[in-house]
């Protein structure tokens, strides 16, 4: 065992705040990112849950929800790809409901095709919604969107711009973060979204590999005036806008910002403390002569096993605390990269937390120890 | 018959603390020659200077004026990093509180000299320690903690750290001063045994008379000035002389 693990279990009492300031720090990263991501995730779920592989938007597009009207004449562009095995267009778009108790609450139109074989629809929608669906003025919206849009259950009708639609399926996991999401059939989104008329919000294609994408996307780049995205990155795209774009990332990284800085002080603060205390050791070694490197190896050791420390016991209680969470409904997106980067961050924060309690070395006088 | 070279000399060392009115000079213009293998003994009242002079021969401490001259070097000529590594590689200190690490065993405190001192290897270190701690009659202590030791216990361990690299000096300030007489001498006894066997030069500041007898030779010091020249070899010099 080395002198600083030695030295950190013999006094774990002056080292556990630090430990648990590591912890603190990478359990409130973790989880502020790991439920931002799994928020995220939601934006982009018609994207990932559709079996379009290629699509395409008006120039500057950030978000599947922030669609403008592109001509329904570039579905040929599509088309005449070899790849392409087939294309269709998507109809989004956002409509006001009117609630029961006077209030309105906006809603995102998706309006796809319904057939077994398409692209636009998420896999959700149950062979048995999607018969019900091309019934004009019916909607399939998420079980939490219930509440809010004031309906009871399938059957029920709201009133949405305009027009009265009933609620004919539900899904679950669809939890929209700028409104509901409501699936319904085009000619149900056209009459909702009176706005895109003759135009449509997508184009979508699937390849007869899914491989293939890229290499169309990249042809299809040459078009000015459109933007194309394989799946994965406009799924991408659209998390990152929000993730960067709306205050509840800003409020939420900043949050683990505000953690990290707080795990600092407290870390830097007990490697200072212990090694202020240890002065005279320090100071019998330094007068023995004893190099001072050596020294410096033993507080930035000490700083690297409270950072390994703090990180073992972060990890299971994320885990945990992860698992809480989903009972509850809040989905927090652990991925592997996540845990690889907190733990990497919060090891640098107790490593650069050790380089700052370096200055307590200075106080190291061994003349002190003659008096 | 000519005297032996000394292993340490003192030459006119003066060091003073505080400035203006407040200044206090703690060593006045003192030179003594130390000869190699003896124990010798500093003594005076307590504000005598003897720690100061302590410090300033071990190279601890810069004189204001005076020269150290250590196994031929100048001590204070030398540059920090190499006058530090004059005391790595012939200097032992003892001091009045043990200042052990708490979290290390003993037979851990005299390895982590070695091996941060010397670079030696684990099981090079941990013979050389166990030799040592078994010279001390510490042998069965060698897994024990500073909080499972008696007082002259934990003393005997730091007489171990300063003598376990095989140091050509040891300087010892009060060693004895928070053990009763019992402990105090059984220390000392130590000391003088284990410097002998290794062929150190103690050098050890103490107050207490009852440790006379051990040493080679006595050194008195009061208000900072030697006050007797003693006849035999590392004889001190008279102040100013």
């Amino acid at each position: 065992m080395s002198y600083a693990l030695a030295t950190i279990w013999h006094e774990r009492q002056r080292f556990l705040p630090g430990i648990l300031a590591v912890a603190f720090s990478a359990l409130l990263i973790c989880m502020q990112v790991g439920l931002l991501l799994g928020l995220f995730t939601v934006v982009s779920l018609p994207i990932d849950r559709s079996k379009a592989d290629v699509w395409i938007g008006y120039p500057g597009i950030q978000s599947l929800d922030l669609g403008q009207p592109i001509p329904v004449s570039w579905q040929s562009r599509l088309a005449m790809q070899p790849e392409v095995e087939r294309t269709e267009p998507l109809l989004t778009g956002f409509v006001f409901c009117n609630k029961p108790d006077g209030g309105t609450e906006m809603c995102l139109v998706i309006g796809s095709r319904l057939g077994i074989e398409a692209i636009g629809a998420i896999a959700e929608l149950t062979p048995e919604m999607r018969v019900r669906l091309t019934e004009p003025g019916t909607i399939v919206v998420d079980e939490t969107a219930l509440l809010s849009l004031g309906l009871r259950g399938i059957g029920d009708e709201a009133q949405m711009g305009g027009h009265r639609v009933r609620l004919v399926g539900i899904v679950r996991g669809y939890k929209g973060l700028a409104g509901p999401f409501l699936f319904c059939s085009q000619p149900t989104a056209r009459l909702l979204l009176p706005q895109i008329t003759g135009q449509v919000t997508y184009l979508l294609a699937r390849c007869h590999h899914p491989d293939q994408a890229a290499a169309v996307v990249q042809r299809l780049r040459a078009y000015p005036n459109m933007a194309v995205f394989t799946r994965d990155e406009f799924s991408l795209r659209s998390r990152m806008h929000w993730l960067t774009m709306t205050n509840a990332g800003i409020a939420l990284g900043s949050a683990a910002l505000l953690g990290l800085i707080i795990g600092a002080a407290v870390t830097s603060q007990t490697l200072y403390s212990a090694t202020t205390a240890a002065l005279r050791q320090y100071a019998a070694l330094e007068a023995l002569g004893i190099p001072t490197w050596r020294m410096v190896a033993m507080v930035l050791t000490q700083s690297f096993w409270v950072g390994l420390a703090g990180i073992t016991l972060a990890l299971p209680t994320v885990l945990g605390l992860a698992h809480i969470a989903d009972l509850f409904g809040a989905r927090v997106l652990l991925s592997g990269s996540l845990l690889m980067t907190t733990a990497a961050v919060t090891m640098t924060m107790a490593l650069v937390s050790g380089l700052i309690a370096l200055r307590s070395l200075r106080l190291v006088e061994p003349a002190n120890l003659l008096r | 018959m000519s005297l032996p070279t000394p292993a340490l000399s003192g030459r006119k060392l003066t060091r003073s603390f505080g400035s203006g009115d407040m200044t206090f000079t703690a060593v006045h213009e003192t030179s003594l020659d130390i000869f190699p293998g003896q124990m010798v003994l500093l003594m005076g009242p307590s504000g005598s200077g003897k720690s100061t002079l302590l410090a300033l021969l071990s190279g601890l401490l810069r004189p204001d004026s005076g020269r150290v001259l250590a196994l031929g070097e100048d001590l204070w000529q030398l540059s920090d990093r190499d006058r530090k590594q004059f005391r790595l590689r012939n200097y032992g200190f003892i001091f009045q509180g043990h200042n052990l690490y708490p979290s290390l065993t003993a037979r851990q405190q005299l390895e982590l000299v070695l091996r941060w001192g010397e670079r030696a290897n684990g099981r090079d270190a941990r013979r050389r320690a166990d030799e040592m701690l078994d010279l001390l009659g510490l042998g069965p202590k060698a897994d024990l903690r500073p909080d499972h030791l008696s007082g002259g216990e934990k003393q005997r361990v730091a007489i171990g750290r300063a003598l376990v690299k095989n140091p050509s000096f040891c300087f010892a300030d009060e060693p004895t001063s928070a053990l009763d007489w019992a402990h105090g001498q059984q220390v000392v006894e130590l000391l003088h045994a284990a410097a002998r066997e290794r062929g150190a030069t103690v050098l050890m500041v103490s107050h207490d008379p009852r440790i006379i007898p051990y040493a080679d030779q006595t050194i008195n010091l009061e208000d900072g000035r030697l006050t007797e020249p003693l006849p035999a070899q590392g004889r001190p010099l008279r102040s100013a002389s």
